[in-house]
């Protein structure tokens, strides 16, 4: 387009002033356009260049940073090193008892440059630990380069090799990771590495905190050791009872998330941990997912109440059998008298095919948005390297969603499980789950997913289920029967592309003080089968929740339970310790 | 482009051969092989470990990575012309899959952010791909073309940017804004635009970032850490920082090192970590060697064209791919606080894979001798 105007044009390229050329306007405009065009392009070339050298100096430097931090790092890299050599701190159990020990010893380094005489240092040295490999010393010794010749050994070696009197010999301190309680809290501490450095558990996700350079870097954690002891021991004697594969059991403080304990058999001792196989050193709390059957119930029937689908005495009817998906579905006794049974009769005697009419009513769309609430689609946020990813279904159809409201083809780990059904039962409130003791008891800022009348009748039904459900037997003779709540789950495992009838996971997950609770602590038993005293039957109110009911009958007394019970109720004990 | 390609006539190779930047060629093919080689050490951090085997790590990245190599070579048979006529439609598609991805019912969420979008087959980072088809758009608006003087395309060009910008706020993904908002300010750079106003413009930029690092828990968390790592129980960076040392110049050996079980990103944001433990500096600096060698021939290349488009195409598309590398070298060197991005064609990741992909074949395409 050429802008014409009225004022006099001048022909740039005029060789004289004398108008003796044709004015020509188009050769006029072109060359114009072209000249405007290469001015535009020099600008645009100089900013090209301006933004490569801009460039280019980001490259170098960050080149110049990868070198520097090898070349001239390594007063920072030795420190970083050593920190791991210092004592490190230790974790402690929630009344300050030490769940480790660090135990100081030496290694010694060879420096063959200052080594004088190198046979007859060979011939010393080999006396003294006959184990080491010759040829690979005699090899090392004609090297310049210093290496260790033994690492964390005791002061009855170390005074001998200094006697040997050679000055290529350098000393220096170490500690030795020691664990005294063995296997007793192996999957919680974890383990650590030659060098100090945690590689599993509470050893690895708080290692920065535990190899600091400060005074105090002992770390206080929520673990209670005598409460951790009962309950393995119980679970043990289950194992050996029950003839099971494995066995696991979370204790958790229902209203701050605090594990007072967790014990995944088998275990192994971290002292030790080389040599331990792959099956001892998983630990099933965390890392391992499973579909846990009747216990999911619960969620069923919270929903359904919190969005007021139904209450306790609405009726659902329960047939011999119901189709879903290909499959039928029975129950494996009868929940009522009548055709129709009551919510609360469908959840104390955890009738499958009630549990599928009442999720019918919810719908997928409520049971998705809640579970997934519940934190059940997603990693738990715990701090500790082993953690596990939920498995769901994917699509999800109505199949999943009716399979879902009694447990199977969800699977997730036992922390989801408790955390879950914590929710349900401390007034509706998430908890997140941790390892440290944590002072603040304060529910205000947590997220609530149920309201307390929901929760309420939650604990009522839990509480049902021990007075007149499937835990009745196993609660029977215990002393503490009135103040427990709980569900049974009786699980087959998949197998090999199918539901095994032989092999079955069981769990009772149980609250206590079940009016107020303060702690909720869930039992699974890994292909358990019946114990030989008694009818043969695998179901979790045969082993599961009688194991349960010893527990709490044995850790009840360490946590003082039942004193504080009887002082908020009946204020006929005095409650005189200073808390 | 179909025609082209199922046209096998043999001029139509030959031509493409003729024309494209082989040296540019042959370091792409050299990227893919050490994102081949790195992928046989990923072992996905411990957020991937349950959904994916070790090997499937590798055979889904192989896979992505054999996809890649053929989505760059198809892009660069592709003409300047189709380019310029495709470009918008294809963009509109993305676009609304990017906006897709902020609406409850169809992005997932993970980690407080909803990025992603489920195709039962693959979970889609839309933004990712948008970034290579962003950079054309703007080099489309933003084009100095004599015969018409269109003073408003500075302002089309903004409300471009805006859009994808506020997408990316609310989604959030800062790393990316700031990717984002690169190349936008690297085309008004090359497009002419006054450079005082420009300076102003990055000025208001960053007090815009200082503003989402008030309002963002998470950005404020980050740059917490980055100050003060002391005072947060696992630093990143700092356990990044100790992999280059261990690492020394030439590494501790492949699938030795012992960063990629400590740190939960390190197959995605800490790769840079992972390869200089493993391959030390030596390695790294490989790596960083090949990305700048990439970005001087393209700015070489936009130096000689005399065509204003494909000067802002090649410009901003390096700008993108040379930043994202810088600042994923950055991040692991903690110079700066952690921002979340992936070090082109070698993190683990099928969308950023892709976008790269789609880059490097614009790259090529754009390179060539002559675009009649």
């Amino acid at each position: 387009m050429k802008h014409y105007s009225g004022k006099k044009r001048i022909d740039i390229n005029q060789k004289s002033f004398a108008f003796t050329h044709r004015y020509d306007e188009d050769k006029f405009y072109e060359e114009k356009n072209l000249n405007k065009t290469s001015i535009f392009l020099t600008k645009i070339n100089n900013r090209l260049i301006l933004a490569s050298l801009f460039f280019a100096a980001i490259f170098l430097a960050i080149s110049i940073k990868l070198i520097e931090i090898n070349l001239f790092n390594q007063s920072e890299n030795s420190t970083l090193i050593k920190s791991y050599t210092e004592a490190r701190g230790n974790i402690l159990d929630r009344n300050n008892n030490p769940l480790t020990h660090n135990i100081k010893l030496a290694n010694i380094r060879i420096n063959p440059n200052k080594i004088d005489n190198k046979s007859n240092f060979m011939m010393a040295v080999t006396e003294i630990f006959p184990e080491l490999d010759t040829n690979n010393l005699i090899t090392r010794l004609n090297k310049s380069k210093s290496f260790y010749l033994k690492r964390n050994i005791s002061n009855y070696y170390l005074q001998q090799v200094y006697d040997i009197g050679e000055t290529g010999i350098e000393i220096e301190s170490s500690y030795l990771r020691k664990y005294p309680h063995k296997e007793l809290v192996s999957h919680i501490l974890g383990d650590v590495d030659i060098d100090n450095a945690g590689i599993a558990g509470i050893e690895k996700s708080y290692g920065a905190k535990l190899s600091q350079n400060i005074k105090n870097n002992n770390l206080v954690s929520s673990i209670d050791i005598q409460v951790q002891h009962a309950i393995r021991d119980e679970l043990l004697n289950g194992i050996d009872k029950y003839r099971a594969l494995g066995a696991s059991s979370i204790l958790m403080d229902i209203n701050t998330g605090e594990i007072i304990s967790m014990v995944s058999l088998p275990d192994y001792d971290p002292n030790k941990s080389y040599n331990s196989s792959d099956l001892k050193l998983f630990n099933k709390n965390t890392k391992g997912i499973y579909e846990f059957g009747s216990v999911m119930k619960t969620f069923t029937v919270a929903i359904g109440l919190e969005e007021n689908k139904f209450d306790l005495n609405s009726k659902f009817p329960v047939p011999k059998s119901i189709k879903i998906g290909k499959d039928k579905i029975s129950d494996v006794h009868d929940t009522c008298d009548q055709s129709e049974c009551s919510v609360r009769d469908i959840f104390v005697k955890s009738s499958n095919v009630g549990t599928i009419n009442m999720v019918r009513e919810i719908g997928s769309n409520l049971q998705q948005i809640y579970l997934g609430q519940l934190g059940f689609f997603d990693r738990v946020n715990l701090n500790i390297p082993e953690l596990s990813t939920p498995k769901s279904p994917d699509p999800w159809s109505d199949v999943s969603t009716d399979s879902i409201s009694y447990g199977y083809g969800l699977s997730i780990s036992p922390l989801h499980l408790i955390l879950a059904t914590a929710t349900v039962l401390n007034g509706g409130y998430l908890i997140e789950p941790t390892f440290l003791k944590s002072v603040d008891k304060n529910k205000k800022d947590h997220i609530k997913v149920f309201s307390e009348e929901t929760s309420e009748n939650m604990r009522f039904l839990f509480s049902q289920v021990v007075a007149d459900g499937t835990a009745k037997e196993a609660f029977f003779t215990s002393g503490n029967k009135h103040i427990i709540g709980g569900k049974t789950g009786t699980a087959r495992t998949f197998q090999a592309g199918k539901y095994s009838k032989d092999h079955k996971l069981t769990s009772f997950i149980s609250a206590f003080p079940i009016h107020k609770p303060e702690y909720i602590l869930l039992t699974v038993f890994d292909r358990p089968y019946c114990s030989l005293d008694g009818p043969c039957y695998a179901y979790a109110s045969w082993n599961a929740a009688k194991v349960a009911r010893l527990t709490i009958d044995r850790i009840s007394p360490i946590l003082a339970i039942n004193s504080q019970y009887k002082l908020k109720n009946n204020n006929l004990l005095i409650n005189t310790s200073s808390q | 482009m179909n025609e082209i390609i199922d046209n096998k006539d043999t001029s139509v190779l030959l031509n493409w051969w003729l024309n494209i930047d082989k040296s540019l060629l042959i370091s792409f093919f050299v990227l893919s092989f050490f994102g081949l080689v790195i992928s046989f050490t990923i072992k996905p951090g411990s957020s991937l470990v349950d959904e994916v085997s070790i090997f499937n790590a590798f055979t889904i990245q192989s896979a992505y990575l054999v996809m890649g190599i053929n989505i760059f070579i198809l892009i660069s048979f592709i003409d300047l012309k189709n380019l310029k006529k495709y470009a918008p439609l294809l963009y509109i598609v993305l676009f609304i899959l990017l906006l897709a991805t902020i609406i409850p019912s169809f992005g997932i969420e993970k980690k407080g952010s909803s990025r992603w979008l489920d195709f039962t087959f693959i979970t889609l980072m839309p933004v990712e791909l948008i970034k290579p088809i962003f950079c054309i758009i703007l080099a489309l608006t933003l084009e100095n073309k004599i015969d018409k003087i269109n003073s408003k395309k500075y302002f089309y060009s903004f409300i471009l940017y805006i859009l994808v910008a506020l997408i990316l706020i609310k989604q959030p993904d800062i790393g990316q804004l700031v990717i984002v908002s690169a190349i936008f300010i690297s085309s008004f750079f090359l497009s002419g635009f006054s450079f005082p106003i420009l300076i102003i413009i990055i000025v208001l930029g960053f007090i815009s970032f200082i503003g989402i690092y008030f309002f963002n828990s998470n950005v404020e968390h980050r740059v917490n850490s980055f100050l003060s790592p002391e005072q947060y129980d696992i630093s990143q960076a700092t356990r990044s920082i100790s992999a280059f040392i261990e690492g020394g110049f030439f590494g501790v050996g492949q699938g030795e090192g012992k960063l990629k079980n400590d740190l939960q990103e390190s197959h995605t944001d800490y790769i840079f970590a992972v390869i200089a433990e493993e391959y030390g500096v030596i390695g790294c600096l490989i790596i960083l060697f090949l990305f700048f060698y990439i970005a001087y021939r393209s700015f070489r290349r936009a130096y000689n064209e005399k065509d204003h488009f494909v000067q802002l195409c090649l410009f901003s598309l390096t700008v993108y791919l040379s930043l994202q590398t810088l600042v994923h070298a950055a991040v692991n060197l903690r110079l700066i606080p952690s921002t979340g991005m992936t070090l082109p064609f070698i993190s683990y990741g099928g969308s950023s894979i892709l976008g790269i992909s789609f880059t490097l074949g614009l790259m090529l395409l754009l390179t060539k001798k002559s675009h009649n």
